[in-house]
């Protein structure tokens, strides 16, 4: 079953003839619990397309289904309330809140929600993570690769349907890249997951399920992977 | 050659201005907070100073025309005398004035100067100018003033003819010389007659000279030389103290006074506070400023700027701006004073303040950026790059594990937590904020502590609400002055009798004393002397000074005891001692008398006033004597001289035309009411309030420029961190909640401090004053000012965040995520 579906989504910046077309009619469904990388040169479009995937961004023309539900049906309001109940976030820049610790930082969006996280499946996760700790530590008291775990953690919280990772070892060394996509894979599969991954690294994005090439803000490859 | 090896000594500031240029042009916001709390600081030191120097101007453009003392009592020769080469005057006019005449209800009082003055070193100074005609020359000829021509329908020209009958009964008749202005509806008007006729005409010729002088070289004395002066060249003439009258008018423009000293300790103590405050909003726009743009300084490091050069860039910014404000801030400040009192605009001290308060101003903002030019400077690229804008990453100081696993994550928790994380920014602000709220409620508390009705109580008033004298006009006129009155028309049973048949009337107090001419230490003078009882006697011992009061003893040895404790030596120059003798003349309805009395006691002036017994018309009191003394003193002409009537106060407006219809049957009686003691009070106050809360005002709106520098800058600066957060589900909502509580998180504690500290200082401020004898002031907290302020505070965050939300609402989060 697709838990998510773009169809024929475009996203145009400026007028003609000065025109940018940064996506330019992508269609693609993406499974349940698949693990799907998208690569593209730099400008490609992937940004811009995983951006209108999380709502975070309105398309020109087209749309977003996840989950059955239509982003362009929903009101700024309800589509922050379903982005942080169904969607997980992991930035390149992690984008953590400084004035929260490490573990206010990871049940923060469940926080919002006015709910209680799930203990147990909190700690599941931290210890999954690694950062047991440094629960109480402040984040910019972290190295890279650690607020980066946090980044994780914290997308994983609210038990997302998917989980949408841009660039997420894109400040990492190797050593540590190879690590924090562990872990992302790792999650996943245990909490059957769908994630979408931007990289830039050919060798990360040929451990995915699937990989998604885009240039010009056009789909110009889509093949199974290993 | 240490200079050529560092890149900072290089010729360069050419650049460095353009930088600084560059990001003035690009901090907007920024620019209109500083510019606007410059001009608001510059225009408010403008107005103070441009004010008091205004005052000054004014008063000594007016003793300009204006004699410096009068000597009373001089012969023909003392005048003369006086204008001799070698005396320290400059100027010498004589004249005389001669017993008033009532007609048609009017005072015409007979006055005439010297036709020249007899030294006039260049002195201009006009006691009278004609406006039609001239000077009185002959004994014959006489100038009128306008205002009673009107009255009396004479025909305003020279060359007519006026006649009057004066007090002894002469009637003379006169030809108008010429006619001088005065105002309408005066009880008193002079008339002026020559020289000729001071010397030789009925009415003046026996009555002594006064001298109308002014002294070499006073304008450049101090207060104390010039009294000096006043009274040495009296005493030389053989003038006794009592004699000379010093213009307190011009005096108080003299340097060295008491009271300017402390209004020019009060001016610069308020404008070292204006520059304080100014201080603190500058400082913290600019931080905030400074710490909006860490990355930009951290890359202006990187790419090689020094410190110096950051610091410079920084403090040429602030200069800047301050030739922006200083300007529009001194034009500001000199149009608005100018239109308060355009007869004190000087343009040599518009110049001189400008230059201060400029001085002062750049100064100002120098201090206030220098700290944070400093923090800009110290930022080293690495630092930079990391920096998020709280405190937790500034050199590892802050913050870097909680207690705690879990705090409670709510929009108002969050917003608490973010104003925690930068206390210093926060404490910043709130001080600001407080002093304005501080100094509003200062202003507050003065207004509504001020009980108008009690300051119009003082006097007689303390002790009913109408008060019933003789005439004024008929006092001054008759033989043997108000004891002559009172022999005719006493204030006996039968009025008392009929003011209290008045419905609503309470009661009627009589207030009794015997006015006396005395004479002691060679001096003399007119004076009242109550009543004391037998047990009025007792409780009066206490705060006897020096000496003893015992009634017995008073009545069987003829003593007395003075109430004016302090002030004869104040009035008289000597001090009036136990054991010395005092001599009384008064009219007793049929007689003049005479009798001596032995001092048996000093009561202070100021204890007197405050005695737990008081009555009314203790405060015209000088001595006082035992009842049956004083009774038999008086005569059929009796102690009573003024009625107190206490009413209910429901009934106050048909009480006052009852007793202006029973009046109108005795028209040697006048009428004072309280409800036009309280119309006055109310008109003085009206005027000392409104500049009492504009100048909160003032202070408010510093306040303000702070609070919303503070708040927008807060979030404009914050872009990413809310896009962050609304990227992980924050809603838009609970964004602004988050916002708003941070908001009013600083309000809450503005107005904590405003309330404790404010009205601390209140209930202090009214305390001293009480203490200095404002006994109308009553500690009374300012509800609807407090409201007020409080409403105006705490809506101010609302507004802001409101809009500032959904300003940024404009930008997708996938912008606002990009922003560095």
């Amino acid at each position: 079953m697709s838990i998510l579906v773009t169809e024929n989504l475009k996203k145009y910046y400026g007028t003609e003839p000065n025109i940018v077309r940064a996506l330019d009619g992508v269609s693609l469904s993406v499974e349940e619990g698949e693990f799907v990388a998208v690569v593209g040169t730099s400008g490609s479009g992937k940004s811009t397309l995983l951006n209108m995937m999380g709502g975070l961004d309105k398309p020109t023309e087209g749309e977003v289904i996840i989950a059955g539900k239509k982003l362009s049906g929903l009101n700024d309001e309800r589509l922050t309330i379903f982005r942080r109940r169904r969607i997980g976030f992991v930035f390149q820049n992690y984008n953590l809140v400084p004035i929260l610790n490490v573990y206010e930082n990871i049940i923060l969006p469940v926080s919002l929600d006015g709910e209680r996280p799930d203990e147990e499946y909190i700690r599941q996760i931290i210890r999954l993570l690694g950062i047991r700790d440094k629960l109480m530590d402040m984040p910019n008291n972290l190295s890279g690769g650690q607020q980066q775990r946090v980044a994780i953690a914290r997308a994983l919280a609210a038990k997302p349907a998917i989980l949408l990772c841009d660039e997420p070892t894109g400040n990492l060394d190797s050593k540590t890249s190879q690590d924090v996509l562990g872990l992302i894979r790792m999650s996943s599969r245990q909490f059957n997951q769908t994630v979408i991954m931007i990289t830039h690294n050919e060798e990360i994005a040929q451990t995915a399920d699937r990989i998604i090439r885009i240039e010009d803000g056009k789909i110009t490859e889509s093949r199974w992977g290993a | 050659m240490r200079r050529q090896g560092r890149v900072s000594a290089n010729n360069n500031a050419g650049y460095i201005r353009g930088l600084a240029w560059k990001s003035v042009k690009n901090s907007r916001l920024r620019n209109v907070f500083v510019i606007l709390t410059i001009v608001l600081s510059v225009s408010l030191l403008m107005v103070m100073a441009l004010f008091y120097a205004g005052l000054n101007t004014a008063a000594k453009r007016q003793v300009e025309k204006m004699q410096h003392v009068i000597y009373y009592g001089l012969s023909g020769e003392q005048l003369t005398d006086m204008a001799a080469k070698n005396e320290p005057t400059s100027y010498v006019l004589g004249m005389k004035q001669g017993q008033g005449v009532e007609i048609d209800g009017i005072i015409i009082s007979p006055a005439a100067y010297t036709s020249e003055p007899l030294k006039d070193e260049g002195v201009d100074l006009n006691p009278v100018t004609p406006i039609k005609g001239g000077m009185p020359e002959t004994e014959k000829e006489i100038l009128l003033p306008d205002a009673y021509c009107v009255l009396a329908g004479i025909t305003p020209e020279p060359g007519g003819k006026v006649s009057f009958t004066w007090l002894d009964g002469t009637t003379e008749e006169y030809t108008i010389s010429g006619i001088f202005h005065a105002e309408d509806n005066m009880s008193v008007y002079t008339v002026v007659l020559s020289e000729a006729y001071a010397v030789n005409g009925s009415q003046l010729k026996d009555v002594l000279w006064q001298g109308i002088v002014c002294l070499k070289g006073a304008e450049e004395m101090t207060q104390t030389e010039f009294e000096d002066a006043a009274y040495s060249l009296g005493n030389d003439l053989g003038v006794e103290r009592r004699n000379v009258n010093v213009n307190n008018f011009f005096m108080d423009t003299l340097p060295g006074g008491e009271q300017q000293v402390q209004e020019t300790v009060a001016i610069v103590g308020v404008g070292i506070g204006i520059l304080l405050v100014s201080v603190l909003v500058i400082y913290s726009v600019f931080y905030l400023s400074v710490v909006g743009r860490i990355r930009q300084f951290g890359q202006l490091r990187t790419i090689g700027m020094t410190k110096r050069q950051i610091r410079k860039m920084v403090r040429m910014e602030g200069i800047m701006l301050s030739t922006a404000g200083i300007p529009v801030g001194l034009a500001v400040g000199g149009i608005v004073s100018y239109f308060i009192r355009p007869s004190g605009w000087s343009w040599l001290n518009m110049l001189l303040i400008s230059v201060c308060v400029a001085a002062a101003d750049v100064v100002t903002v120098l201090c206030s950026i220098r700290r944070p030019a400093k923090i800009a400077a110290s930022i080293s690229p690495v630092e930079a790059a990391k920096y998020g804008g709280y405190e937790t990453g500034d050199k590892g100081g802050g913050q870097k594990k909680t207690g705690k696993l879990a705090r409670r994550i709510t929009p108002g928790s969050l917003a608490l937590m973010s104003s925690f994380r930068n206390k210093k920014k926060t404490a910043l602000t709130l001080v600001s904020l407080g002093i304005g709220g501080v100094l509003y409620m200062l202003a507050a508390f003065w207004v509504s502590s001020t009980d108008k009705e009690s300051y119009a109580r003082q006097g007689e008033f303390a002790y009913g609400e109408f008060v019933i004298d003789y005439s004024y006009n008929l006092v001054e006129t008759a033989e043997n002055g108000e004891m002559e009155l009172r022999a005719e028309h006493p204030m006996d049973g039968s009025l008392v009798g009929e003011i209290e048949n008045i419905d609503g009337v309470e009661r009627v107090i009589p207030v009794e004393s015997l006015p006396v001419a005395f004479e002691t230490h060679d001096d003399d003078g007119n004076v009242r002397v109550g009543v004391v009882s037998e047990e009025r006697a007792e409780t009066l011992r206490n705060i006897v000074q020096e000496g003893y009061l015992s009634y017995d003893d008073m009545v069987k040895d003829d003593s007395i005891i003075t109430t004016d404790g302090g002030v004869w030596e104040e009035v008289y120059g000597w001090k009036l001692e136990v054991g010395d003798e005092v001599a009384f003349t008064w009219y007793d309805g049929q007689q003049e008398r005479e009798k001596s009395f032995n001092v048996c006691g000093i009561i202070d002036a100021d204890d007197f006033s405050r005695v737990s017994d008081g009555q009314p018309g203790d405060y015209t009191l000088s001595f006082l004597l035992p009842d049956v003394v004083l009774r038999e003193m008086a005569g059929n002409a009796g102690l009573t001289g003024t009625l107190v009537v206490k009413t209910d106060a429901d009934k106050d407006e048909q009480i006052e035309d009852g007793l202006n219809m029973l009046l109108e049957e005795y028209p040697y009686y006048s009428l004072s009411t309280l409800r036009e003691n309280i119309l006055e009070t109310e008109s003085m106050f009206t005027l000392l309030f409104s500049v009492m809360v504009g100048l909160s005002l003032f202070v408010i709106v510093f306040a303000l420029i702070n609070l919303l520098n503070t708040l927008i800058t807060n979030i404009l600066t914050r872009g990413r961190e809310f896009a962050m957060l609304q990227s992980v589900g924050m809603t838009r909502k609970q964004l602004a909640k988050m916002l708003r509580m941070e908001g009013l998180t600083l309000s809450a504690g503005n107005l904590l401090i405003t309330l404790v500290i404010g009205t601390a200082a209140g209930y202090a401020m009214i305390w001293l004053l009480r203490y200095f004898g404002a006994d109308y002031m009553y500690f009374v907290f300012p509800v609807w000012f407090f409201l007020g302020y409080a409403v105006f505070i705490l809506l101010v965050p609302v507004l802001i965040t409101e809009y500032m939300v959904r300003r940024f609402q404009r930008q997708t989060l996938v912008e606002r995520l990009r922003e560095e």
